[in-house]
């Protein structure tokens, strides 16, 4: 017994000695990347050092990449994509790159990767679907910073936009791009300003997992919530908590909305698309048959509104007026929100403003 | 008068291993007929072709002159019954339930008050009363031996086929469940039989109007006790020696076998 | 009649009059459940007074009522039943008290179809196409089912290994789409797989509900057959007259319908085909007569309960009914397992 219990001992020492180790190398390798000139903390906390701007980048999610361009940070640095950017007349430059990963969120070819050589690969800090920490921990062994952003948060996103123009040594073209983001918000905040709560409308926004009877609503954490109550609406469940959450039917016709949105991904919407099959008109037309939705407000006024991805992204301010002007048409009557879509179009990405955006059913 | 069991040439074989090798039989009525032989020699096989749980390579086994594939498994089980050498079980039943499974081919859904009685009077006929409300899978291996005894006989069959029903119980229940089953298949009237597959030599010996030797999947000796229960045939088939010993018991006469030593081979 | 016989009439009526009290309070669960809801126009006795004709409701108020909580409230109680009777069923006939609907292969078979269905580009609408291509696929097990039964010498454990290899291969290739879909596919197919007893219409509940009393006369029938099976194996079956390879085979067919066709609605609903059919044994033991009847209404209840709980707890946030069948039950099912130790 007593045999048994050294053993034991002798056991529990070892394992103890060999965890200290582990942590000891981990810890080493964290740190190993020396000084170097200028550090920055990505959205995941984590700190970089870069010695100098890096000059391969491997980047596989669009937002990143319009973050990119917006910042004027030359594309030629990027030398690894996903199959997202297969829009050729979106991404002239990259769509043609190697490939590393099928899409934003899927599993990484790591010999596809490395052999792009990268200095810095850029992925999303907060995505459900992305494990960043593991990622992570095979990255930056062998020398590859795992830079987390999302920008696709508000409330992080000048931050985030602010460290990679950091990292670019774009800070006063960042500092354009907010002075731009300033105006087109002033715009908007003075029209609302003056509303009471009243006149703010109600808004339920719909995830995409939603099925029919089964709804997904968009919650506190969402930057629908953010985007929706800029452009002078409110998200009827903001204080439910989480990104997105199942509610009961009944809590919607409760709230009896002003505007029902729904979210554009799975929608032929967006740059070059075009909704050729009339998915939007079909989805409203079906939504008006769900139990109890006949008296909605949002149902007799018409008013449903599902806008492309893009507005979740960087765009997110650009697109703002297009939705005050849904939600305020008689305060916004006179601009012309599609104009800033198309500038950021133009002036970031280099092309003309084509494909649907936003599907409305009161408007076109 | 047709036999009540007919067996002709059967034969029987797992893979290439050939375990009964032309079996012939004919069984009456109120026979008391005890099966030995030495492990695999074919005892449970030769049962279990019987109530068609085995399909035989070969031959014909007729019960009151119908051919048992031509039946099917409900009339068959209204005909003969079976008791295996261990009853498995995940579940639990009442020890009443597991003797009502034996009214199964008599029952089309709803248990009628017949079916009640004879249940009842089964579990009393085997002195189960004392747990007939208990669960099957808390009794003991003994104890659940003998309900599925009773289930059997709850069943009401013409046949009975035992698979060692004695081999799990004490002395004074083997001796019990022997006596029962002699006194079903002396009544005249109901004339019923019952094929017993069992080891020990002596009970058989005791019991059987008829023993059938089993020997490398043939029948070697099948007559009364004292015809086939010579010292010779055990040595051959058991491979010991013994003494044979005629006896006279309150219960019938009969034979004792005392067995001396292993033969060296 | 003799005294032990008496005694078996006695407790078999007591069985009978536990069913029934189960029943009576699954009812009144039902009627209680239709008045709760997270809608501030309905309390639960004016629900009440519309529901039996004593008021009369505004459109929005019979809708919420009609359309919303009764098909929701009703697909419980058909739900919970029909696949707590399917677990009992797949208990008996396999002899192995740890298989539940879910072991077949069946929901494996119908996520398979909802993965189709979502990934190959059949969006929101319509989820019927989701619905059509679970219960199709689920069929298809079905048909590998009924093959393998008509294979000579295929005992119980065989039809485990074979759901249990079905459920690895449709996960494999529902992992294989979801490697290929995009976000929105992937979320849908995770939602789809929580399971929600919203998704079928008041029509769907109807047509469901009609397809499963139509199929509860036929578990009844093969009651005795479960006694046989369930107790003793293959050659007791045997000697009891009761084949048990087309007895099983027909059996496991008849759970398995039974089992997508409502999970082809609902999505994956786990726990009450297990659970309910022990909770049910534990009070009125194995005699597949009444377990068959008590599992049902055990598994209404249970689902009932459940359903009713995640969606006014946390109001209005619903918690899965497949999730809270597990953090109410699991513990229940313990405690009751527990109890039961060591008396006989």
């Amino acid at each position: 017994m007593v045999q048994r219990t050294r053993l034991a001992f002798f056991q529990a020492g070892l394992i103890i000695i060999c965890a200290f180790g582990a942590w000891q190398i981990s810890d080493n390798l964290s740190t190993d990347e020396g000084a170097g000139s200028f550090s920055i903390i990505d959205s995941n906390e984590k700190v970089h050092h870069f010695d100098e701007e890096p000059s391969r980048v491997a980047i596989t999610n669009t937002y990143a990449a319009s973050v990119m361009k917006m910042l004027g940070i030359d594309m030629n640095v990027v030398v690894g994509v996903s199959g997202d950017f297969y829009d050729q007349d979106l991404w002239p430059d990259l769509s043609s790159r190697d490939l590393i990963q099928q899409s934003a969120h899927s599993e990484i070819d790591f010999e596809a990767l490395l052999d792009t050589r990268p200095e810095v690969y850029i992925v999303f800090a907060t995505n459900g679907m992305v494990d960043t920490n593991s990622i992570r921990e095979k990255l930056e062994p062998i020398g590859i910073k795992v830079l987390a952003f999302d920008f696709y948060k508000y409330d992080s996103l000048r931050t985030e936009m602010s460290v990679l123009a950091k990292i670019f040594g774009k800070q006063s073209e960042a500092l354009d791009v907010f002075a731009e983001f300033d105006a087109i918000e002033k715009l908007v905040e003075d029209r609302i300003s003056g509303l009471d709560e009243e006149d703010r409308p109600n808004v339920v926004m719909e995830h995409h997992a939603s099925l029919t009877r089964d709804p997904v609503v968009l919650t506190g954490t969402s930057q629908w919530t953010d985007i929706i109550g800029m452009a002078g609406g409110i998200n009827v469940f903001a204080d439910l908590p989480g990104h997105t959450t199942h509610v009961d039917m009944e809590a919607i016709l409760d709230a009896n909305p002003d505007v029902l949105m729904f979210d554009g991904i799975v929608f032929d919407i967006g740059f070059n698309s075009f909704d050729d099959e009339g998915q939007c008109t079909t989805h409203m037309d079906f939504i008006k048959t769900r139990p109890g939705f006949e008296n909605m407000v949002a149902i007799e006024d018409d008013r449903m509104v599902i806008m492309s991805g893009e507005f979740a992204g960087p765009m997110m301010i650009h697109g703002l007026p297009s939705l005050a002007k849904i939600l305020h048409p008689d305060l916004f009557e006179d601009v012309d929100s599609d104009s800033y879509i198309r500038d950021f179009f133009q002036n970031y990405h280099g092309v003309e403003m084509t494909g649907k955006f936003v599907c409305y059913s009161a408007g076109s | 008068m047709t036999s009540l069991l007919k067996i002709e040439g059967l034969e029987f074989s797992w893979g290439s291993n050939q375990v009964l090798k032309d079996i012939n039989l004919d069984v009456g009525r109120n026979e008391f007929v005890a099966i030995l032989g030495v492990n695999g020699a074919g005892k449970s096989t030769f049962l279990k072709c019987i109530n068609r749980i085995l399909a035989p390579a070969k031959g014909t086994v007729e019960i009151s002159g119908r051919n048992i594939a031509d039946m099917s498994l409900m009339d068959l089980s209204k005909a003969t019954s079976y008791v295996p050498q261990s009853v498995r079980t995940s579940f639990s039943m009442s020890v009443f339930d597991v003797v009502m499974l034996g009214r199964r081919p008599h029952i089309s859904w709803r248990i009628s008050d017949d079916d009640h009685e004879r249940v009842s009077e089964t579990i009393r006929f085997l002195g189960l009363e004392d747990f007939a409300f208990r669960k099957f899978d808390r009794l003991s291996g003994g104890e659940r031996q003998r309900v599925v005894i009773a289930k059997a006989v709850a069943q009401d069959p013409m046949l009975f086929l035992l698979d060692e029903p004695t081999s799990d119980l004490d002395l004074r229940n083997q001796v019990s469940i022997m006596k029962k089953i002699r006194h079903i298949v002396s009544d005249v009237e109901s004339g019923k039989s019952a094929i017993v597959a069992i080891h020990d030599i002596n009970m058989a010996a005791r019991f059987a109007d008829r023993v059938v030797l089993l020997d490398g999947g043939s029948i070697k000796a099948d007559g009364t006790p004292s015809e086939v229960l010579t010292e010779a045939n055990i040595a051959d088939v058991f491979g010991v020696s013994c003494d044979v010993i005629p006896e006279e018991y309150g219960l019938s006469s009969s034979l004792q076998v005392l067995v001396k030593d292993e033969i060296e081979k | 009649m003799d005294s032990i016989s008496k005694k078996y009439i006695e407790d078999s009526r007591t069985q009978v009059t536990i069913i029934a009290s189960v029943c009576a309070a699954t009812l009144l669960s039902a009627v209680i459940a239709m008045g709760l809801g997270s809608s501030s126009t309905l309390d639960s006795i004016s629900t009440i007074k519309i529901m039996f004709g004593l008021e009369s409701g505004s459109d929005l108020q019979s809708a919420i009522i009609w359309e919303l909580r009764f098909p929701r409230v009703l697909m419980a109680i058909i739900g919970g039943a029909a696949l707590a009777t399917a677990g009992a069923l797949m208990q008996g006939c396999l002899g192995n008290p740890l298989v539940s609907p879910l072991t077949l292969g069946v929901a494996s078979g119908a996520a398979l179809g909802a993965a189709f269905a979502i990934v190959l580009g059949i969006s929101i609408i319509p989820n019927l196409a989701i619905v059509a291509n679970a219960f199709l696929f689920s069929l298809v097990v079905v048909g590998i089912i009924i093959q393998l039964g008509n294979m000579r010498s295929v005992s119980a454990e065989s039809y485990i290994l074979v759901g249990i290899a079905i459920t690895f291969i449709s996960g494999a290739i529902v992992s294989t789409f979801t490697y290929f879909a995009t976000d929105a596919q992937l979320s849908q197919l995770t939602h789809w797989s929580f399971g929600s007893l919203s998704r079928p219409s008041l029509s769907n509940v109807v047509w469901i509900s009609g397809a499963i009393i139509c199929l509860m006369p036929s578990a009844m029938k093969w009651a005795w057959d479960l006694n046989t099976l369930s107790l003793g194996g293959d050659d007791f079956a045997i000697s009891s007259g009761v084949d048990p390879s087309s007895t099983r085979r027909n059996i496991l067919v008849l759970s398995a319908l039974m089992t997508s066709i409502v999970i082809a609605f609902t999505g994956l609903i786990g726990f009450v085909g297990l659970a309910a059919p022990h909770m049910s044994r534990l009070v009125i033991g194995n005699d597949y007569r009444k377990l068959i009847p008590c599992s049902a209404v055990f598994g209404s209840f249970l689902m009932l309960f459940a359903d009713t709980v995640g969606r006014t707890i946390f109001a209005p946030v619903i918690i899965p009914v497949g999730i809270m069948l597990a953090i109410i039950g699991g513990p229940f099912f313990m405690y009751l397992l527990l109890q039961n130790r060591g008396v006989s």
